[in-house]
């Protein structure tokens, strides 16, 4: 029969043992962790190039909206690829004579911003970097295979009715008439504050290039007014759709040259004018004074 | 740099200057806050001057107030083209009534010595921002249509921002159109001259004689018997009101 001294100590060391096991667990456990995170790490980087860039850029893969990106680090600053990348158009406008090179060879396409923060657009960087320093040899443009082009005729309406804003945007942005113009018949004369997309389709970089302005818009006031109001993946598939179509159709399109304003207003103020006549139909049409003076001059 | 100065400086500077420099003369100097008449020296140009410059404005106004105070009800009634086009053509029609008021008021004030007589520099000056202000703004409604909807979409958060001092300026810099920039210039310019000019008339507008009752007014020619009359008595308040 154990004494409770031997007991004691059995109890002792049994709480040693698990002590030990529970640090061991504890280490592996830490260990882990830090394995995942540094590995997520790694991911990051590719998840924010895939869903940021690689619609219209590759790492070695050729020209596809936008340049190739392999070996892009060992060709310019990192400093230049940050502004360049949060901004092209500051960039360029800054008078950067590489910026505007670039911009003069893809013919004055517009790479949207990025709402990335530093560590991010370093994290891209480093990933693009880690894929090898020589720049891409495939100088094959790839490619571009449009989605849109196979658009559904319901699609094509639903993006005509969003670009009217008969279809009000999901999250109440201004619809693109508000800007835009379009030459297609059945749509109403559009905006003329922005520029005119008819042949957008095909200037701005198809689904691709679409994608990118509709989804990160790169101009000021563009977006001002979808900060808070972004546009849905659904409803810019929509749009790209209407946009493909209107691009296609441009040759059988009438340019419209009847301005509603100038007819509407000048109609309407011929009938301001009218109204203003009736209202006061009754008025003193002279001055007091006409009255005062005639009056006088009959007492005379 | 300009940019700056225009739309942050410039907005800021006018409206310290519109808010304490209208106190101040309320307060100092009452009696000046008018706009003082001229219809007993000429009236019949008046009215065609006078009547449809105000209309305009007035609706104008209140049509850029409710752009800045509801954008998403604006947006929402331009959802339908139809609805797009009747709100534009009216606005363009007012913008059209104000222009031809102002420049028969200028006419006016050109050409008749009677008005000459009573004309002041800062009416002069107020005729130019006025001139300036609603030809940019017709501008702006025809080489950069739907102003109501872009108006809500852009401009309506840049003034916002302006009121809660955290100034975004990069839109109204980038937009493409000289005349909407004077525009929101001579905007800004026009509130700083309220409180010098006769434009400080629209902060006292007579709202009360839509409800006041009649008052009677005694065309009585014996002025030596007014003058010297000891029987004096107050008027009773009318029924019929």
């Amino acid at each position: 029969m154990k004494t409770d001294f031997q007991l004691l100590k059995t109890l002792k060391s049994r709480f040693y043992m698990q002590s030990i096991q529970t640090k061991m667990k504890l280490l592996i456990f830490s260990g882990v962790l830090i394995f995942s995170v540094t590995h997520l790490y790694g991911e990051n980087s590719d998840e924010i190039f895939k869903k940021n860039c690689s619609s219209c850029h590759t790492i070695g893969g050729g020209r596809l909206v936008g340049s190739d990106l392999k070996g892009i680090t060992s060709k310019r600053t990192e400093e230049w690829l940050l502004k360049w990348t949060k901004s092209s158009q500051t960039l360029i406008k800054s008078g950067d004579a590489e910026a505007k090179r670039i911009s003069d060879e893809f013919g004055g396409l517009i790479m949207p911003d990025q709402l990335l923060s530093d560590n991010d657009i370093k994290s891209i960087f480093a990933y693009i970097a880690s894929k090898g320093d020589n720049p891409s040899s495939a100088s094959v443009t790839s490619a571009v295979s449009n989605t849109s082009d196979n658009a559904t005729e319901s699609d094509i309406q639903k993006g005509k009715f969003i670009f009217e804003g008969i279809q009000r945007l999901s999250n109440h942005g201004p619809a693109c008439i508000s800007c835009h113009n379009i030459n297609y018949k059945g749509v109403l004369e559009g905006g003329l504050l922005a520029k005119d997309l008819t042949d957008v389709f095909s200037r701005m970089g198809g689904d691709a290039g679409l994608r990118g302005i509709l989804g990160a818009p790169p101009f000021p006031a563009m977006t001002e007014s979808y900060k808070y109001h972004p546009i849905t993946d659904e409803e810019i598939g929509y749009i790209i759709a209407f946009l493909n179509k209107v691009d296609k159709d441009k040759e059988n399109q009438k340019v419209s040259s009847f301005n509603p304003l100038l007819y509407g207003g000048g109609g309407g103020v011929v009938g301001l004018l009218i109204i203003y006549w009736l209202l006061w139909f009754g008025r003193k049409k002279y001055t007091v004074k006409k009255e005062i003076f005639n009056r006088q001059l009959e007492s005379i | 740099m300009s940019n700056y100065l225009l739309f942050i400086v410039l907005p800021y500077v006018s409206l310290v200057i519109f808010i304490i420099g209208s106190i101040y003369r309320y307060k100092s100097r009452g009696f000046s806050v008018s706009s003082i008449s001229s219809q007993f020296l000429e009236g019949r140009r008046l009215f065609w001057g006078s009547q449809p410059f105000h209309w305009g404005l007035f609706v104008l106004f209140f049509g850029h107030l409710i752009a800045f105070l509801f954008p998403k009800a604006v947006l929402a009634w331009n959802g339908e083209p139809m609805r797009l086009l009747i709100l534009e053509i009216t606005a363009f029609a007012f913008g059209l009534s104000a222009f031809i008021g102002v420049i028969l008021l200028v006419q006016r004030r050109l050409t008749n010595r009677r008005v000459q007589i009573v004309t002041s520099k800062m009416d002069v000056i107020v005729f130019l921002i006025l001139l300036v202000q609603i030809i940019s703004g017709l501008l702006v409604a025809y080489h950069n249509r739907w102003g109501s909807s872009w108006f809500a979409s852009f401009l309506t958060p840049y003034i916002r921002s302006i009121f809660v001092f955290d100034p975004q300026i990069d839109a109204i810099a980038s937009v493409n159109s000289w005349s909407l920039k004077i525009h929101v210039v001579s905007a800004f310019t026009l509130i700083a001259f309220i409180p010098f000019t006769r434009f400080m008339h629209f902060l006292v507008y007579p709202l009360d004689y839509l409800w006041r009752s009649y008052q009677q007014v005694v065309w009585n020619w014996n002025r030596k018997a007014i003058r010297t009359s000891r029987a004096h008595s107050f008027g009773k308040k009318s029924k019929n009101n």
